[in-house]
């Protein structure tokens, strides 16, 4: 694979992505949410690095769309925090993907990940902080106060 | 990091994947659409792990295809070829699943437990091998050495078609021998054939050639050491190529004299036969 033809791909995977993302600020539209062009990059460059972080390929379709439409209806998303939540939210979910060991699809990630950011009214320092234990286990069996969530964050550092 | 781009990923999974010049983006959506098959759609990532194997596969059914494709054949687009070699891979592993049944029939008169242990596991290849998915894997363990072994260039169902091509090579040559003449070469040869991981057709092949060399008779497998001493002598008295020429003939001869034929098993045993000639001068003190 010359450079050349290598450099054309990777413009034309990462135009494929903004493409995706600006389709992703049609549906924040009808919630008030919208990403700015220099959001979109940024976001681009969170994906990257988070997959390359968490040892994972994504070709064709990202996550992140789906992320989007997992969270653009919580009454909790502000659009002064979308972009940054998002980030946040980019970064854990690739975590959690690697340590359910595929158990869990894309959907049922997502879908854990929102009930633990509505039970914190809208922490997305409770999602990123939590096990994925506890974010399974509150999606199975209903959601209990847990007072230590920061510690799972400790242990989250731990392990990383 | 920050700057790692999707095509560069796919170089640092398989930095063969350079050598793929014809049409990377062809190549990418490829890989594009086996993730997405892989995962069925519930996942839109996969472990570098699983997206290597993926695309090793990819790459194993091309060079298959390419392998196999006539010279006049024109060339077809790059999902049509990885196919092609997909249903080649196939082809191959229904073939490998004859030879195992036949090899499972075709047992050598004594056994070890290598031996018996990797015909019980060869099995849970064919249970196991999908080659829509990893075409180059073997997702089986055996340990049985052969004489002659398989390349490790081998990958997927043809390194397996192509170890028991060869294990029925042995076998077929050990079956031309009794038991208790087997029992006594090996006593020999292995402090314990049963048990060691040892290859059961080499002592017989090689006392075969050598008996055929001195003139004895070839089913016997057995010398006397001054009758091997004299071999040795013979051998190591004339020149390289007609030692080679010579062993060589005497392979084929031990095979005649068992009523043996076919053009594998004879490669085989000359090959063998060679081996034990370079074993001989190599140890020639002069």
């Amino acid at each position: 694979m010359d450079l050349q033809k290598e450099q054309l791909l990777a413009i034309r995977v990462r135009e494929r992505f903004l493409e995706e993302l600006r389709g992703v600020n049609e549906t924040g539209a009808r919630f008030g949410l919208r990403l700015s062009e220099q959001g979109m990059l940024e976001i681009a460059q969170a994906r990257t690095r988070a997959l390359v972080d968490h040892g994972r390929v994504e070709l064709g379709e990202s996550a992140v769309r789906r992320i989007v439409d997992g969270f653009c209806d919580s009454p909790y998303l502000l659009q002064e925090d979308y972009e940054a939540t998002l980030l946040e939210l980019v970064d854990a979910f690739y975590y959690f993907k690697n340590e359910c060991g595929e158990q869990l699809t894309d959907d049922e990630l997502i879908g854990a990940m929102r009930e633990r950011d509505d039970a914190y009214d809208g922490s997305v320092e409770a999602v990123i902080g939590t096990s994925l234990e506890s974010l399974c286990r509150a999606r199975r069996f209903g959601l209990e106060e847990e007072d230590d969530w920061e510690e799972d964050d400790d242990e989250r550092d731990d392990e990383q | 990091m920050t700057n790692v781009t999707t095509s560069s990923e796919l170089i640092v999974l398989i930095p063969e994947t350079r050598s793929y010049s014809e049409n990377p983006e062809s190549l990418f959506l490829l890989l594009e659409e086996r993730i997405r098959r892989y995962t069925m759609g519930d996942s839109t990532s996969v472990p570098v792990d699983t997206a290597r194997r993926l695309l090793e596969s990819i790459l194993y059914c091309l060079e298959l295809e390419r392998r196999v494709r006539k010279p006049n054949q024109a060339e077809d687009n790059i999902k049509s070829r990885w196919q092609k070699g997909v249903d080649e891979a196939k082809r191959i592993a229904k073939r490998a699943k004859l030879l195992l049944l036949q090899a499972q029939r075709t047992s050598p008169p004594l056994t070890n437990t290598a031996y018996c242990d990797t015909l019980t596991a060869l099995p849970a290849f064919f249970a196991g091998y999908d080659a829509d998915f990893f075409a180059q894997e073997i997702p089986c363990s055996f340990d049985y050495p052969l004489c002659q072994p398989v390349s490790d260039a081998l990958l997927g169902a043809e390194y397996i078609k192509d170890f028991l091509r060869r294990l029925l090579a042995e076998n077929t040559l050990l079956r031309a021998f009794a038991p208790e003449t087997l029992l006594a070469l090996y006593e020999k040869y292995y402090i314990d054939y049963a048990d060691l991981l040892v290859n059961l057709y080499l002592p017989a092949a090689e006392m075969a050639v050598l008996c055929a060399l001195s003139a004895a008779p070839v089913c016997a497998l057995s010398l006397t050491p001054e009758q091997l001493a004299s071999l040795n002598k013979k051998l190591l008295s004339i020149s390289g190529a007609e030692a080679l020429q010579t062993i060589e003939d005497a392979a084929e001869s031990a095979l005649l004299e068992l009523g043996l034929s076919g053009d594998f098993l004879c490669a085989y045993t000359k090959q063998t036969a060679r081996d034990l000639l370079v074993r001989l001068r190599a140890s020639d003190p002069a």
